[in-house]
Order: structure tokens, then sequence, then C-alpha cells
């Protein structure tokens, strides 16, 4: 059982090949200790704001960062990032939108929302793992978050 | 009556001796005087002691008849008394001489014989009394017959003489007798009143006979032809100056005859004198007027002509000038030789109306024909002179041209024409009262005025209201006429009928001479104009609505595209990417396991995978050209293709590149879809020449007038021109896959850019030489 409060990496990913993609990734970067994957908008909000499920989870324990995609059910990627941003208590936490789309208005409003990074997954296997790895290098070691 | 007593009346005292009976002649006397002066009733006495209570008085010789007296009431009339007292005392006489005559018998004496003025009376008187005396007053009237010839002839003579004296004194026409023999020269009383000269004192001589002139050449001349008719037997005659005692001139005309006797030797000279003073007064002013007459007709400054009947014309000189004749040309010419041959009959007419006295005189406008064949237009008055039997003598006339007023007319009919027949309404408006004063047929027309209803009428009648009132509209025009001189507008008029309908109209202000200051109006009907424009308008809404419409669908339609895009983008990639990835962990963890096929296969599925991502990728950034908006800025081209050719190579790459930038004009466009655009030229160029030891890649740009032409210029591969259309096509590759690898997206992503920025593009190549590639971008569009 991964404590919920130890989690440094959250992915919201509806995707199961991509989430699988993305850990084995992270994995061989020796990133994928503590890692989360919500399946969907609203189990992230639950994550989030430490309700439903999450209850046990604490404000003062945000992860390192979230990878957050865009097209999920229930609650939008967007939605999420809205929601997340918007309130204090977790405004502060690294949000980057890892998603297949390089279309510009969903670029535009997640900057506008305050998205902290806009990555497109890559269809290139090899492009993908190396933009995982990239990404969980520099956030979790090279960010400093807030905590 | 009688008016003079002296000797008016006497009796007729016939010779009583034949009567020889006194009684009856007193009887006779005294009844025919009683009879004449009915008045006066006489009662005589011969033996009358003293004369009765009257107030004769007579004087009688005494006589054996005693004293003569009558008595009775005197007539008032005094020389009537004196008449009655001489008629008495005559008769005294004459009894007195009857008696002396029985002496002496037939002594008559005619001399006696008085006249008698009033013989009809005494015929009447006469004629009343018995049958008795019939015989005595037959004697009486033989008697007074002869009395009455002799009378006659001697009143003829006398009056013969009178008339002479008279004649001549009224011809001023004397005569003169030179009487060879004695040498005397006689001349007529006439002669001397003449030569002013006084009979009594001045005797003419022959030498002196007629040579009244002063100038002796001229005396000479008289005398000379005195000489020559006497020698030709030959009457003569010639005129002559004459010095008056007052120094006047007088002029004499003579005429002068010789007398021969039997044996043709010369008796006398007999001639006349005529004193023609007056007549060469009369003919000197005759001919100053004549003279004067010709000045004032030759000098005139209206045409003068002077026609016979026959035709025959005399001119004076403007008549000349008008025609363009010279002073010496056209005598004698016929009118109708000169005028112009459809009026001919016409003038004749008129002439003719002269001729008949229907008409006193004629008016007439005529054309003449110029010298130099041109036409001059005239206004003739003519007038006939007939002489004294009423026969035509000749033709007065005076002709003025009128050819600048018939060219003023036909300009001025032309003009009143073209205003007849304007396409547009036009009306004078008399500034001061706001009166229409003139206004065109068209205006009539378009108004639906009578010819002239309108003229007189305030012109607020035409303009309809609109949201201004009729006094506004009028201000505004006259507040525009008053600075600038003009105003144009749209008017909305009034028509007879009520209806309204707009007028384009033109109006402008002038000082008329009659009228002041006026403004005239030109109006051009636009209602169909005006039809015209709302249909327009209606038909803009139209459009408009349609528009909007349009743009809504294709609103819709984009966003539909959009969608799509999107779901491209994003749910196709992802299980592209699950393929992808996961054949190269199959390949990763279990490549051990496969063999050399199973690689290889492993190698196909990632490689199909990775070119169909590439080709969602391209497809995408293909649609995105389309969809998203032109920005047009100024792009610095130089730094741009500098930044691309180093994002697409690295310095080992670069090594072998022979990569040239020429001064790149500064461009006007979208930076994010024109940098696409270098980088997929420069990326063709790159691969299309990744064959060659060294690539030759050369980026330049040209410009005109109309665009700026940019080239990437590659000594790569090439392309056959043959299939140059297939070039920019979607998908089109003209190289395998094996040869060079690509989609065929890249140069239609590059078109559709430059086809946004409504440039062109194009590209040269040969195989096996190379190929440029070339893009234009129109100017005008700069900034």
């Amino acid at each position: 059982m991964i404590d919920m409060n130890a989690i440094e990496i959250l992915i919201v990913e509806d995707d199961p090949r991509d989430a699988e993609l993305t850990l084995r990734a992270l994995k061989k970067n020796n990133l994928a200790n503590s890692v989360f994957i919500a399946e969907d908008g609203e189990e992230a909000l639950d994550f989030f704001f430490c309700r439903g499920k999450f209850e046990s989870r604490s404000f003062n324990n945000p992860p390192k960062v979230v990878l957050l995609d865009l097209k999920l059910p229930k609650v939008s990627g967007l939605e999420v990032l809205k929601t997340v941003k918007r309130d204090k208590r977790t405004t502060h936490i690294p949000i980057v939108v890892v998603t297949s789309s390089r279309e510009e208005p969903d670029m535009k409003e997640a900057y506008e929302l305050g998205v902290n990074s806009y990555v497109v997954k890559p269809v290139d296997f090899d492009n993908f793992v190396s933009a995982m790895s990239s990404l969980g290098l520099y956030w979790l070691l090279v960010n400093q978050p807030l905590r | 009556m009688i008016t003079n007593p002296a000797y008016d009346l006497f009796l007729l005292m016939f010779n009583l001796t034949q009567l020889h009976n006194k009684d009856k002649i007193v009887e006779l006397f005294i009844e025919g005087i009683q009879v004449i002066f009915t008045p006066v009733i006489f009662n005589y006495s011969l033996n009358a002691e003293q004369p009765s209570d009257t107030v004769f008085e007579l004087r009688t010789r005494k006589s054996q008849y005693g004293v003569i007296a009558a008595d009775g009431p005197l007539p008032p009339d005094k020389e009537l008394c004196m008449l009655i007292k001489n008629s008495i005392q005559i008769l005294a006489v004459t009894l007195e001489h009857l008696e002396y005559e029985q002496t002496l018998e037939n002594e008559r004496n005619d001399n006696e014989v008085k006249a008698i003025i009033s013989l009809e009376e005494l015929k009447k008187t006469v004629g009343d009394l018995k049958d008795s005396r019939t015989a005595s007053i037959n004697l009486i009237e033989d008697l007074s017959d002869e009395v009455e010839k002799r009378k006659e002839t001697e009143n003829a003579l006398r009056e013969n003489e009178k008339r002479l004296r008279e004649a001549q004194e009224m011809a001023h026409l004397g005569f003169w007798l030179w009487d060879i023999k004695t040498g005397n020269v006689e001349w007529s009383e006439e002669v001397f009143k003449i030569f002013c000269l006084d009979a009594e004192t001045f005797t003419p001589k022959i030498d002196t006979i007629l040579s009244r002139s002063p100038w002796p050449e001229d005396n000479n001349r008289d005398q000379e032809l005195i000489r020559r008719a006497i020698e030709t037997h030959s009457s003569g005659s010639y005129e002559q100056k004459f010095l008056r005692p007052d120094n006047s001139i007088g002029y004499y005309y003579s005429t002068f005859r010789g007398n021969y006797d039997y044996n043709d030797d010369l008796i006398s000279i007999v001639g006349t004198v005529h004193d023609i003073t007056e007549r060469k007064k009369a003919e000197t002013a005759l001919r100053e007027s004549e003279d004067k007459f010709k000045y004032i007709f030759d000098h005139s400054v209206i045409g003068k002509s002077i026609t016979l009947p026959s035709g025959e014309m005399d001119m004076n000189n403007a008549l000349r000038d008008m025609l363009g004749y010279r002073k010496d040309e056209l005598d004698n010419t016929k009118w109708q030789d000169i005028t112009h041959p459809d009026d001919i009959e016409m003038n004749q007419n008129a002439i003719n109306s002269l001729i008949t006295g229907e008409k006193d005189s004629i008016r007439i406008i005529k054309r003449y024909i110029h010298k130099n064949g041109s036409v001059v237009w005239t206004d003739v008055g003519t007038a006939l002179r007939r002489d004294e039997n009423g026969t035509p003598l000749y033709f007065l006339a005076a002709i003025n041209d009128i050819t600048e007023l018939k060219r003023a007319e036909a300009e001025l009919r032309l003009q009143s024409e073209i205003m007849g027949h304007m396409a547009e309404a036009v009306y004078l408006v008399r500034m001061e009262d706001g009166i229409i004063v003139f206004t065109n047929s068209k205006f009539e027309e378009l108004f639906g005025y009578e010819p002239g209803e309108m003229t007189g009428k305030h012109v607020s009648i035409v303009n309809a209201p609109t949201d201004k009132s009729p006094e506004e509209t009028a201000n505004d025009v006259l507040g525009s006429l008053a600075e600038t001189g003009n105003w144009k507008g749209e008017v909305k008029n009034l028509r007879k009928d009520g209806t309204s309908f707009w007028t384009a109209a033109s109006v402008t202000i002038f000082d008329h001479s009659h009228f002041g200051k006026v403004l005239v109006a030109v109006q051009r009907d636009i209602t169909n104009r005006k039809i015209a424009e709302s249909q327009i308008r209606q038909l803009n809404e139209d459009l408009e609505l349609r528009v909007i419409q349009r743009t809504e669908q294709l609103q819709a339609a984009n966003r539909e595209l959009e969608a799509f895009s999107y779901s491209v983008s994003h749910d196709l990639r992802a299980p592209l990417r699950a393929i992808h990835s996961f054949t190269s962990i199959l390949h990763e963890d279990y490549g051990k396991v496969l063999d050399k096929e199973g690689n290889r296969i492993c190698n196909i599925i990632e490689k199909s995978s990775e070119h169909m991502g590439q080709l969602i990728d391209d497809l995408l950034a293909f649609s995105r050209v389309g969809r998203t908006g032109l920005e047009h800025l100024a792009i610095n081209m130089e730094l741009l293709v500098k930044s691309i050719y180093s994002e697409l190579t690295t310095p080992e790459e670069q090594k072998r590149i022979a990569f040239t930038v020429g001064k790149l004009q500064t461009a006007s466009g979208d930076a994010v879809m024109l940098r696409q655009v270098f980088t997929n030229l420069l990326s063709n160029a790159l691969k299309y020449t990744s064959k060659n030891e060294t690539a030759d890649i050369i980026v330049g740009s040209e410009s005109d007038d109309h665009e700026i032409i940019y080239y990437v210029k590659d000594n790569g591969v090439g392309f056959d021109m043959q299939y140059s259309n297939k070039l920019f096509g979607v998908f089109q590759r003209l190289h395998s896959m094996k040869e060079f690898e690509g989609n065929g997206v890249g140069l239609a992503i590059v078109q559709r850019i430059i086809l946004r920025h409504e440039g062109r593009v194009w590209a040269e190549g040969e195989k096996g030489n190379g190929a440029t590639f070339y893009f234009a971008l129109p100017v005008n569009k700069n900034e």
C-alpha cells in the first residue's frame, strides 16, 4: 500500500497503455517509487482535495509534480487544472499537461489556467520514454517544490 | 349795285331826237327811275315855281319848261341820293339838248351816250312797261346792245391790254425792238423792270441793247450771236447774266429774230427778254436739292435702292457694301439677279401688291446673294412712287442687313430648342420674391403643369415637405448659394396632382438684367435611381443576411473541423503510441527471444507506426494552416532562414553544406506560417542534397513593383519538369520512399500558406541537376 501522503508523482491518465508506458519510463530512471495514477478527473480532484478515497491525505503533502492528461472521463483535464489552480490550497502544485493534443486552443487555455508546463506525448516510443524521463528528472530532482 | 355815283348810273339817253316828244321822254324817265328807285316817289312839275318840300335841289337850266323839280321822300342812302340828283340833272340837260338838237338837227353826239351797267335791271324794269313803249324799248335794247358791244370791245381791249401787261409782268418777259433805220431801240415796260431801270431816265441804245452783263466776254458773245443769226436769217437765243443795281446777279433768256423787207434787207430786230433769275434760282435750288438728295441717298448708312418697274436697280453705297460689290459694279442690275431664287416669287408678289395699290408700302424679309455667293438676310421696306396719272414711276426701298440678327435668332432658336428638348427640367426663380419666372417644357412634363402655368407662381409650390419643411430646404439652398454660388442635392418635389417624387437638383445663381438676382434650377427625375437605390439597399440587406447565414454555416463547419482535428490529434495518436511503444518494449524486452525474422517484423511494426504518426502530424499541420488566422507582420527573412538552418542541421552536417543566404527583402506576413514555409523548403533542400558530397543551397530574393520573390536553390537530385504540377499536391511525391522519406505534404503546406498570403509558388528543376523552389508575396500587402 502506498502512503497517500508520500506521493511524489501524480499521473492523471485514463489510457492504461499510456499509463503503463509512462510508468515504465519513470522506472527506468528510478523515479517510479511514489507514483499514483488517477484514472479520471473526479478521482484526481478527490486526491487533490483530500476527500473521498483520499480523506487521509493532507494538503500539506502535495505531489512534486502532476502529469495531467487532458482527455479524461467525468471531469476533463482542463477542468481539473482550473479547479486545482484556483484553489489556494492547491495552486502551488506543479502541473504538467501531458497530452496527445498540440492544439492551440488547448495550449492556450492550459497556460491561461496557469499550467506549469505543456508536453505533447510523442508517438515514437523512444521519444516518449525520453520525454517522460526528462520530465521526471526535472520536476523531482531539479525543481524546488513548495512544501 | 351801284358804287360809283360819278358815272355808274347814267340814264340811257337815247336819241330822243327820234322821239321828239319831250313829254314822253320825261314820262319814260320818271317811270323808269321810279321803277328803279322804288322806295322813292317822284313827283315832278315842269313849271314849279318853287321846289317842293324835298331835299332835291335841282339845277336846271331855265328852259321853256321851267324848272324841273322832283319831290318825294329821299332814300336814306347817300349814294342813291347822289345818283338821283345826277339823273335828274342829266334829264334836264338832255331836255335842253333836245331843244338844242332841234336846231342842230343830226348832230348826234355819241359821247353823250353813257354806259349803263345795270342793263339787266333796266331791261327788267322796262319789260314791265306797257306795250306802247315796246318800240322804244326795242330801240333802247338795240342801242344798248351796240353800246354794250363797244363797251365790251373797249373793255376787251382794255382787258387785253391789261392782261398783256399783266402777262408780261407775270412772266417777266419783255420785248425789245431795234429799228435798223432809225437806230432806235425800244424796250417794253417789262424790260425796264427786268433790268431795274427807269424808263424815264434810261434810254436803251443798241450797244447797250442787251449788254447788261458786267462781264465783257458775255456781251461780246451776245452780239456775236445776234450777228450770226441775222446773217443766217435764223432766230437765236441765249442765256445771260446781268448785274442789278443792288449788285445782285440776275439771269435772262433772250430770243431774237430779224425782220426783213421784200429785198431781204434787215429792217429790224425783235427779241424778247425773259427774266429767268427765278427759274435759275429754282434750277440751282433744284440741282442743289437733287445733289443733296443724291448725297443723302448715296451715303446713307442703311442700304437704299431705287428700282424701276422693269427691275433695274440703282443702289447706294451702303447696299453695295452689304452685298460685297464695288462702286462701279452692279449698275443696272435687276433685283431678280441678286435675289435668292427661293425668295423671288415672294418678292414679286409683294411688289405686285404695291402696284395694284392693295398696299401703300410693304415690308419683307428676303435673301440677297452676296458677291461671294453667300446669303445675306435683309429686312426690306418698299414704297412705290407714282406720277400724277398714277402710273408707277419707281420703287424706293430701305434695306437692312439682318444676317447677324438671323444668326442670333437661329442661335436663340437653337438654345430655345435645346431648352425645350432637354432631358432635365429647368426653371428660373426670382430671388427677390421666390416667384418662378421661366420653366422649360421638360419641367412642365415632369411636374404635370400646362405650359407657362407655373410662371408667376411661388417656387415653394413644387417642393414637397420631407423631414424638413419646404422653407427649411429653401433656406439651406439659399445659404449654400450665398456662400459658394451653387448647390447640389436631392430634393423631394410635388407634382400638380399632389404626388411627390425625388429629383437630383443643381442650383446656381446669377444676375439677370431684367429679373435681378435669379436662381437657375436644373432637376432630373431620380425616381428610378431612388428605386434602384432602395433595391440595392434591399439586395445588400439580403446579401448581408445571407452572408451572416453563410458565415454561421462556415463557422459551424469550422467548428466541426476543429473538433475533428482535435479528435484526430488526440484520439488517433494514443493508440498509435501504444502500438509503437509496446512493439518497442517487445523488441527491447523479448528481442533476445525472437529470431531475426521476429525482430525484423517488430521493426516493420515500429516503423509503420512511426510513419503513421508522421502522417497524422503532417495532416494536422496542413489543416491547421487553413484554420488559424493570418497575422501580418514585418518579418526579417534573413534571420528567419538562418535560424531555421541552424535548427535543421548539426555543425557536422554543416561542414559539407555550402549555405548562402543572399539579401532577403523584409516580408509582410504570418511569422509562424512563413517559418513553416522556409522550414519545409530548406528541409527539402537538405534532404534532396543529402546524397551529394557537398550540398549547395542558396536562398535569395528578387522584387519588382508587384511582388517579392524568394527562392531556395539546391544542387540535389532535382526532378523531372513534366511532373512539376504534381509537386505541390497533398501526398504527392516524385520520389519513392526508398529514395527519400517523406509524406509529400511539406510542399502542399507551403503552397497552402503562400496562397493564404495571396502569393504564388512554383518550381524549376532538372533531373539530376538540382531544383529551385520559388514563392512570391504581393508587395502591396507590405507594411
